[in-house]
């Protein structure tokens, strides 16, 4: 996570622009982020990726060959390697591993949407009020608040309430979402401290506008951008953190196809059986990863306007 | 300066405790009662009763949570609700596996990542050092489950030079624990090792077009003594502010890590408590630990502040 993603480039036109002029700036740098963006290979690569894995997930029914929980006993239906009928092979219940990380791509933007929607909803208002209002509800409440899960291992958090309240796809995702709000709060309040003595917010306040729709107005759209790069660095750790927890058993609950699962249950038999069962999900977690930091990478630097002159 | 340490000292004490209450309350306010984990079918609500009287579990909250704080201050942690057996004795077993492995993590991490990071700033731009970013990024994107699964597959059975898991204390046979312990500190520190790399690269970045480089190469000082004494110099403060991160993640690292390798640390205990036990009373205590620990990478970080860097020990702090 780094929270240090100056909003240097993306000020927002001053809100007393006429309509068209506004309409026309916003054109104008979205086509000069967009062809930097453009520029940067991995980045493309990157946003490829991610339309594919998209894709994938929504169509999961169409596209896997398999049912992913249809199950098989028979002794030569299990531990198959990699063949035309079964692409990545099969794991130890003979189940279809392909499938079954076609439809563990459903899981993981499931988890990736949710849980970021939680840290939004958390962390953009708390931001938002620490930098506007300030003071003492700033400095004791929230930033206290913000310092002390920060100060934690996101992991080891998690691990606590999943101890406390019991592992299911809902606990995981809500609580990846809690733990990384704190990286948006202090965001949106960095944000919010850069932009509070503009002139644009004190003509707002000069004309009757009251906080809510200040802060709702003309702030919230200023923080649209730093808060797209955090939300796709973001995205990599949460499918990190995910995958970890599943692979320990403490995340999504087997038989449900999550990457992180398959990989553990296939890691049991690599020294029995097979490594099969566990090279496709490992490949996803990767690829989906690294889509992720690329992008992330790609909006930070494509907004950057330092580098939008060179190469 | 004694001002400066003072309060540093003080915020992570705050820290801790606040952490504390996080992690007494989580574990106590959730509905369920570990009287009947410990009691089993055949309790009686009298055996119950006793069972929760012993435990304290009757005493107002604010009681007990203060009777864990100045208990553990003492060294008492508590018994497992699953097992009785003594949380500190296991803790005292179990933490210098873990220990061992962050120790050896961050010495990798250090020795391999800032002289990389430094050597991809100095051309930036250039061919090698856009492949050098990309790989970072790559590297970054591996979980340390995987990269423990790949080092077991080719380095311990394909390649047969290592043995595969299991832990062997270093009073007993230290090169038996370091042979055991290099897969696991290579695979934990692969990800730290990506981070802090691209973190010394956009320090260094930040420094190397600065004037008093510049002048320090006019003065014709010899470009290993501009780099290392002035340029790396300068760009150590956001270097190891990174620190304390890095020390989160060689933990969060460590949890998972063990129970790939089947290392017998605390990070195995988390995954046991949690999964296996729902042991709430080794699962409070474990939090604890997991907080000091990177509690205290981040004092030191903010002690070691001043010793780099003049102008924070002339008082005048930064933000």
């Amino acid at each position: 996570m780094s929270s240090s993603t100056a909003p240097t480039g993306s000020v927002a036109p001053p809100a007393f622009s006429v309509k068209g002029i506004r309409d026309r700036n916003w054109y104008r740098e979205a086509s000069a982020i967009l062809r930097v963006y453009a520029r940067n290979r991995p980045a493309v690569l990157g946003a490829l990726l991610l339309i594919g894995f998209g894709v994938v997930a929504a169509f999961a029914p169409l596209i896997a060959p398999d049912d992913p929980l249809q199950t098989s006993r028979a002794r030569e239906a299990v531990f198959n390697s990699p063949s035309w009928d079964h692409l990545a092979g099969t794991d130890r219940l003979g189940r279809d591993v392909l499938s079954r990380t076609i439809f563990g791509a459903r899981i993981s933007w499931q988890i990736v949407g949710v849980a970021i929607g939680v840290a939004l909803g958390i962390g953009v208002p708390l931001g938002l009020l620490a930098g506007y209002v300030g003071g003492k509800l700033d400095e004791l409440l929230i930033m206290r608040f913000v310092d002390a899960v920060m100060a934690m291992p996101g992991l080891i958090l998690i691990l606590a309430v999943v101890g406390a309240t019991g592992p299911s796809l809902t606990n995981t995702m809500v609580v990846i979402g809690v733990v990384w709000s704190p990286g948006y709060a202090r965001l949106t309040r960095g944000v919010v401290l850069t932009i509070k003595q503009q002139a644009y917010i004190e003509a707002a306040r000069a004309i009757g506008a009251g906080p809510g729709r200040i802060m709702a107005r003309h702030m919230l759209p200023n923080i649209v951008s730093p808060i797209l790069v955090l939300a796709s660095l973001s995205a990599a750790g949460i499918i990190l953190t995910e995958a970890g927890l599943s692979f320990i058993g403490a995340g999504v609950q087997p038989p449900t196809p999550a990457w992180g699962g398959m990989v553990a249950e296939g890691y049991q038999s690599i020294l029995v059986r097979s490594a099969w069962p566990l090279v496709a999900p490992a490949i996803a977690i990767i690829l989906l990863v690294m889509s992720f930091n690329f992008v992330g990478d790609g909006i930070r630097d494509a907004m950057d306007p330092r580098l939008r002159n060179i190469r | 300066m004694p001002r400066y340490i003072a309060t540093r000292i003080f915020s992570s004490l705050v820290i801790l405790w606040i952490v504390s209450l996080f992690s007494f309350l989580l574990m106590n306010l959730l509905p369920g009662d570990p009287s009947f984990g410990i009691g089993g079918i055949e309790s009686t609500p009298e055996s119950l009763a006793a069972i929760r009287e012993r435990l304290h579990l009757n005493d107002p909250l604010m009681e007990r949570y203060f009777r864990w704080l100045f208990n553990a201050l003492q060294g008492d942690l508590g018994l497992s609700l699953v097992n009785q057996i003594s949380i500190s004795d296991t803790f005292a077993r179990r933490i210098p596996a873990t220990v061992e492995l962050g120790v050896l993590s961050l010495f990798v991490v250090v020795t391999v990542a800032i002289p990389i990071g430094v050597l991809a700033a100095l051309k930036p731009g250039s061919k090698r050092e856009v492949t050098a970013s990309t790989l970072m990024i790559v590297g970054n994107s591996v979980p340390e489950f995987l990269t423990g699964i790949a080092l077991i597959i080719v380095i311990g059975l394909e390649l047969n030079l290592l043995p595969v898991g299991g832990y062997v204390s270093i009073g007993e046979d230290p090169i038996e624990n370091l042979k055991r312990m290099a897969m696991p500190v290579l695979a934990i520190a692969l990800t730290a090792t990506t981070l802090l790399m691209r973190q010394t690269r956009s320090a260094m970045i930040d420094v190397v077009n600065d004037d008093y480089i510049r002048t320090a190469r006019a003065k014709g000082l010899r470009e290993r003594t501009v780099i290392v004494r002035h340029a790396l110099r300068n760009a150590l403060i956001p270097i190891i502010t990174v620190f304390g991160f890095q020390a989160g993640l060689i933990f969060s690292g460590a949890v998972v890590t063990e129970s790939v390798f089947g290392i017998p640390g605390m990070g195995r205990l988390f995954v046991e408590a949690v999964v296996i036990n729902q042991d709430f009373a080794v699962i409070q205590n474990l939090v604890m630990f997991f907080a000091i620990a990177v509690v205290a990478v981040n004092l030191l970080v903010d002690l070691a502040y001043p010793l780099i860097d003049p102008r924070i020990r002339a008082g005048r702090e930064g933000a």
